[in-house]
């Protein structure tokens, strides 16, 4: 069954951005500020205790099932590459790959993924999965990012610039492994970014702008 | 008309001070509450239990707050509970009642010396190090993270701090009693101020299970209210570093002003009830 990602037309500081939906395999982006990027976001994984809202205006469309923004069900099968915001420093590589199977408490999940963090490690190029993650530069974020992507085969990927300030030669590297990652997944990309030249190099099916500097700052929120 | 002009907006200006205090004040107590309310009802849920990410944290945080705090509580046991039991016993000889020795250690020693030292002890120690590293964390935006994999912040960053140290102050404030009666008394009956036998009866007369019931209480609430007080100051670090020195300052501040309003409760309910 195909899971597709909804969601309703939002107002995001006045400005609308239209209903629309990411269904596997298929590429839409948001071009937008930041300002609007966060509060996407925080519409998108609100600070709800994992409970989620029947209200909410974000969604994954399961069948006949609805699974609202925020509930367990739709963090499992919505992954996020967001810039710079890709591991928790006092967890070595190795925690930080497996956070999100460790956390949901599924022994089933924890097993098969403990078995799948090298190869994945291996896949998108980390090394030494037992230090401790401390400060990392962009690409390690964004490269833990798409190990957690890897390892959690979600059927719809949230990326917020992720290919935003990486030097040229890790941004070719990061493009061709998350192209390579896209592949194997088949999962669809939802890509909220602040210009149309983002640097994934993705073919996007739609893309929606919003463009409104006038708008209260909000970046304390991620 | 000019002088009454300015002295109605000298009034003006006190009055939005004072409401502006009100306000900074109602926002603080619902922001406490609420944080409270979130921690206690993942308490309650237990789904917690059952997740190896939040038990790993969980036992870190023992580790940390529990364990490696013990010699050093032990050593103010060895100081501060040591010193209090030999003044209460030769304060009771010098006032011939020796009957006096129960009740003194019970409402001195073991109600509030020992639950208020062992959590200025883990305030200090600890709760600073809460502020700093949980401040950090939302200066990295690693509260942001947790969220985008769908782990509840407060189940993850909160809970196992709150209950770490509320069992540390538990099991801590429980040695302290234990190592401060024991070794006192030995220091008694080593001075000749009292026999070691008599001195056990004395404080076996003057305790009751209301007393270790208080102890164990206040061992528990005061570390735990204060872990909470410096986790809500920790969140309002936001993405400013240059805020978790003054947020540590506010914490420490702050949980040492709950400690007191707490036990000034706990005097006031058991004059009322």
């Amino acid at each position: 069954m195909s899971n597709i990602l909804q969601w309703e037309d939002l107002k995001l500081f006045g400005d609308l951005l239209p209903a629309d939906r990411v269904m596997r395999g298929e590429s839409v982006r948001i071009i937008m500020n930041n300002r609007f990027q966060y509060a996407f976001l925080s519409l998108m994984f609100p600070d709800m205790g994992g409970q989620g809202s029947l209200a909410s205006s974000i969604w994954l469309q399961s069948g006949d099932i609805r699974y609202p923004a925020g509930s367990p069900e739709f963090c499992l099968r919505v992954g996020s590459m967001i810039r710079h915001r890709g591991l928790m420093a006092n967890l070595s590589l190795r925690e930080n790959l497996l956070l999100p199977f460790l956390y949901c408490g599924d022994e089933g999940c924890l097993q098969k993924a403990r078995k799948r963090v090298d190869e994945v490690a291996e896949f998108v190029g980390l090394e030494r999965l037992e230090q401790q993650a401390g400060e990392r530069s962009s690409f390690t974020h964004a490269l833990l990012s798409l190990g957690h992507c890897l390892l959690q085969q979600p059927d719809v990927i949230v990326a917020q610039e992720v290919h935003v300030g990486m030097p040229p030669d890790r941004l070719q590297l990061f493009r061709e492994k998350a192209k390579a990652a896209l592949e194997l997944l088949g999962s669809g990309v939802l890509y909220l970014s602040a210009s149309e030249h983002e640097g994934s190099g993705l073919k996007f099916a739609r893309t929606h702008e919003i463009s409104d500097d006038d708008v209260p700052d909000v970046s304390g929120i991620w | 008309m000019r002088t009454l002009q300015a002295y109605l907006d000298g009034w003006n200006w006190r009055a939005e001070r004072v409401g502006d205090q009100a306000i900074t004040v109602f926002n603080s107590v619902v922001r406490f509450y609420s944080l409270f309310f979130s921690v206690f009802s993942i308490i309650l849920r237990m789904q917690w239990l059952s997740r190896p990410a939040v038990t790993h944290v969980l036992i870190r945080q023992i580790y940390f707050t529990g364990v490696q705090s013990l010699p050093w509580v032990l050593l103010f046991a060895l100081g501060a509970g040591v010193l209090a039991v030999y003044s209460i016993v030769i304060f009771a000889q010098q006032i011939q009642d020796l009957s006096l020795i129960g009740t003194l250690m019970n409402g001195v020693l073991v109600q509030e010396v020992a639950p208020f030292t062992v959590a200025i002890f883990l305030l200090a120690r600890s709760g600073v190090a809460v502020v700093t590293e949980v401040g950090n964390m939302h200066v990295r935006g690693e509260d942001a993270f947790l969220r985008s994999m769908g782990i509840d912040p407060h189940e993850y960053l909160h809970l196992p701090r709150v209950l770490a140290f509320a069992l540390s102050g538990l099991i801590l404030t429980f040695l302290f009693v234990v190592v401060s009666i024991w070794v006192g008394g030995l220091v008694v009956s080593w001075s000749y101020a009292l026999n070691f036998s008599e001195f056990l009866v004395e404080v076996r007369r003057g305790m009751d299970i209301e007393m270790m019931l208080a102890m164990m209480l206040k061992g528990m609430c005061f570390p735990m209210f204060s872990c909470m007080v410096l986790l809500d100051q920790a969140c309002r670090v936001g993405r400013d570093p240059n805020q978790i020195p003054v947020r540590a300052t506010n914490g420490v501040v702050g949980a040492l002003i709950v400690m007191v309003l707490l036990d000034a409760l706990w005097v006031v309910s058991r004059i009322v009830l």
